[in-house]
């Protein structure tokens, strides 16, 4: 098979030496374009920093998957909360982005030159293992699953700094890492996070007493953004 | 009362699928059926056969935003720095995810489910899914081999809703107006990107031509 491609190769490039000259000369010039010599002192951080950052675009993608499932979960006719799903709906892309924003770093930190294909692998969760939810027997219960979602990704992002900020192979500090994360990933996820406690309270509240009542009222008030 | 049960049951056979029926009787003072309703959806047409290619279309549409998204991480590193492919890919993952949203969203509005669990139908055509060598022509090549590639799945499941014996114009409808024009926009413009890089690379100087392009693909972003 591959003795055939060669041979074929060498067909395609006499084609091209005695036909249209430089077709085949750019596949060659393309292949031998090397990248230029630029220093590497730069590119600070270290392996196992890396590879969490990395491993956490998955993670927030997961996140945005998850979110996906309930958004669509609360969108159906026989459940009919326009008001959960629009919120669902809104946080899958809000995780995507925060996937992007993690990749965005590393970029900016002379990350990613190689294989990004493993960054993310579809589907992220091998479905007869760990497939993902798609049921919940009413808002409250989604909400629970988010913020306890939610916690484990701040673990998560804590896991991170903490490997950052000390890694086991060096004494290196990545201190504008590490402030990143804290400033931007961690304020959004106890904002985030206190912001679903306060929800899941009133909503909690108001089924203890009224049950699919209390959840009707409050979908409405989510789909207006007034809780 | 077992006079009424045997009724009640003639009348059910009798009246078939109706939300009214489910109704008047999960409601009366003596409530027959458990109380459910399930006839009282939005399902008409046929959703439910065309269902679970709704879900593997809503899917591969995830499957490819995820796929530019790291062509375009790969564009965006220090050494490949094609700040106008890097756009241009990003893009692309941000529409593509999007009408998967769209789609999950009408799959729900015609009395549907969505299953993220549903594979998508076909296969990527493309066996070495590594992102890591990919020139920025043989990228646009990839670009336009997927999108087709939806395209033709778009078509495939259009089709299907139109000549299925229970026609569903409404389907049929929705995959024109959400998706025919869009990716038929995205693979011609694609496909000129293609012939444009290509042309221009058989100049002396490829890296040159390739800039050149990288920074009018960034100024049409
Ligand atoms: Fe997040
Ligand atoms: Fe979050």
């Amino acid at each position: 098979m591959t003795r055939l491609l060669y041979v074929f190769f060498i067909l395609v490039c006499i084609n091209g030496i005695f036909g249209d000259g430089l077709k085949c000369k750019f596949t060659i010039d393309m292949r031998l374009l090397k990248p230029a010599d630029i220093p590497t002192s730069w590119i600070d951080m270290t392996d196992p920093c890396t590879k969490l950052m990395e491993s956490q675009v998955k993670t927030e993608m997961e996140a945005a998957m998850k979110y996906l499932a309930m958004g669509a979960h609360f969108a159906r006719d026989t459940i009919n909360r326009p008001g959960f799903s629009k919120f669902f709906f809104e946080s899958a892309s809000e995780e995507r982005e925060h996937a992007i924003k993690i990749i965005e770093y590393l970029l900016m930190r002379g990350q990613l030159t190689n294989d990004v294909s493993k960054l993310l692998k579809y589907p992220l969760t091998t479905n007869n293992t760990n497939p993902i939810r798609q049921e919940w027997n009413n808002g409250e219960e989604a909400l629970t699953d988010a913020l306890k979602l939610e916690a484990q990704v701040t673990r998560s992002i804590r896991d991170i700094i903490i490997t950052c900020e000390t890694p086991k192979t060096s004494s290196f500090n990545d201190y504008h890492l590490v402030d990143y994360l804290i400033t931007d990933f961690l304020e959004e996820q106890y904002k985030g996070q206190r912001d679903l406690a306060g929800k899941i309270s009133v909503l909690g509240k108001m089924m203890q007493a009224h049950g699919p009542l209390g959840e009707f009222l409050f979908d409405k008030k989510l789909l207006s953004g007034e809780v | 009362m077992l006079f009424f049960g045997v009724l009640s049951l003639l009348f059910l056979a009798v009246s078939g699928e109706y939300c009214y029926t489910d109704i008047e009787s999960a409601c009366s003072t003596n409530p027959k059926n458990g109380g459910l309703i399930s006839n009282c959806n939005a399902k008409y047409g046929s959703i439910d056969t065309l269902q679970a290619e709704l879900q593997a279309y809503a899917n591969a549409n995830i499957e490819t935003s995820f796929e530019f998204l790291l062509m375009s991480t790969h564009f965006g590193n220090y050494e490949a720095n094609r700040e106008g492919f890097k756009g241009l890919y990003r893009k692309l993952s941000d529409k593509v995810w999007e009408e998967a949203i769209d789609l999950i969203k009408y799959i729900a509005h015609r009395g549907g489910r969505m299953d993220l669990n549903q594979l998508p139908r076909s296969k990527k055509p493309i066996k070495d899914s590594k992102v890591l060598e990919l020139t920025e022509l043989n990228s646009l090549a990839k670009a336009l081999d997927s999108q087709k590639q939806l395209a033709e799945e778009a078509l495939r499941i259009h089709a299907q809703a139109q000549h299925h014996t229970k026609q569903d114009a409404a389907v049929a409808h929705y995959f024109e107006e959400h998706f025919m024009e869009s990716l038929s926009e995205r693979v011609r413009r694609l496909a000129g990107y293609s012939n444009d890089l290509k042309n221009m690379l058989e100049e002396r100087d490829a890296s040159l031509s390739v800039f050149l392009f990288d920074e009018y693909l960034k100024n049409t972003l």
